[in-house]
């Protein structure tokens, strides 16, 4: 059984891909990976809008990468915009800021805001 | 197969820079979801303030009226969220503010809550916390 790595870079996306730059997270997270790093992607604010304006690029971007991708959405930053939580199904997880502040604090992981 | 959440990271120090000029999104809110949360976590918190973030702790802010709620009381600011932070956590919770940014834009009158710190010292509190992130700055 392949040990799955540790998350070492943790980078928050608070863009739309629909807006300037909002695409520049995620090419930050497929060279990441495409380096062999493990990368925990966090949409937050109005990154939570990935899940309906494209959630195929992030589904994409984890399959590539097997095991090493962990992508995850604000809930607060979903209800906020009235985006049912059923669209994270299959693409990312729902976590609230208790887990992604514990996230943030493992000694082993680096965290980038992308604002 | 996904990557695995940690179930549970040990308390240590945590690092917040904000910078910029958080009011454009609800960069603010994420930021005081986040101080908090570590907080009740049982971590020290260190928020340093850069540009016009070194506004959320003036004594001057106040709230416009709520107009869906008219009869509802006047609302919190980010200098009292601040200071309610204060009160609960103590000396858990730093929030400092670059003298340089402050001076440049006016927005001297903090609340006594506030450490002024010079601008130098901001590599030294962001190496002493175990753990950082800065947010707010536009791409």
């Amino acid at each position: 059984m392949t040990a799955i790595p540790p998350i070492s870079v943790l980078l928050i996306e608070t863009h739309s891909p629909a807006s300037s730059g909002g695409t520049e997270c995620i090419r930050l997270a497929a060279a990441l990976l495409d380096a062999g790093d493990a990368v925990h992607l966090h949409l937050m604010q109005d990154a939570a809008t990935w899940l309906q304006q494209d959630p195929d690029t992030v589904r994409e971007l984890g399959r590539h990468h097997d095991g090493r991708l962990l992508v995850t959405v604000d809930d607060v930053s979903l209800d906020l915009r009235g985006i049912d939580r059923a669209a994270a199904d299959g693409v990312a997880t729902v976590i609230d800021v208790d887990t992604l502040m514990r996230a943030m604090c493992e000694p082993s992981t680096k965290s980038l805001w992308h604002s | 197969m996904t990557a695995p959440l940690p179930s549970s990271a040990a308390p240590g120090s945590v690092f917040f820079g904000m910078m910029g000029t958080p009011f454009q999104s609800e960069t603010v809110t994420s930021l005081f979801r986040m101080v908090d949360a570590a907080l009740r976590q049982g971590r020290h918190v260190t928020v340093w303030n850069c540009g016009h973030a070194t506004g959320l702790s003036q004594t001057s802010l106040c709230r416009p009226p709520d107009l869906f709620a008219p009869d509802a009381p006047a609302g919190a600011t980010t200098a009292t969220l601040i200071q309610a932070l204060m009160r609960r956590y103590g000396d858990q919770f730093e929030w400092l503010v670059c003298r340089y940014c402050m001076e440049e834009r006016g927005n001297t009158q903090q609340i006594p809550e506030t450490k002024v710190k010079i601008p130098f010292s901001f590599q030294h509190y962001l190496s002493a916390a175990d753990s950082a992130l800065v947010l707010g700055v536009k791409s």
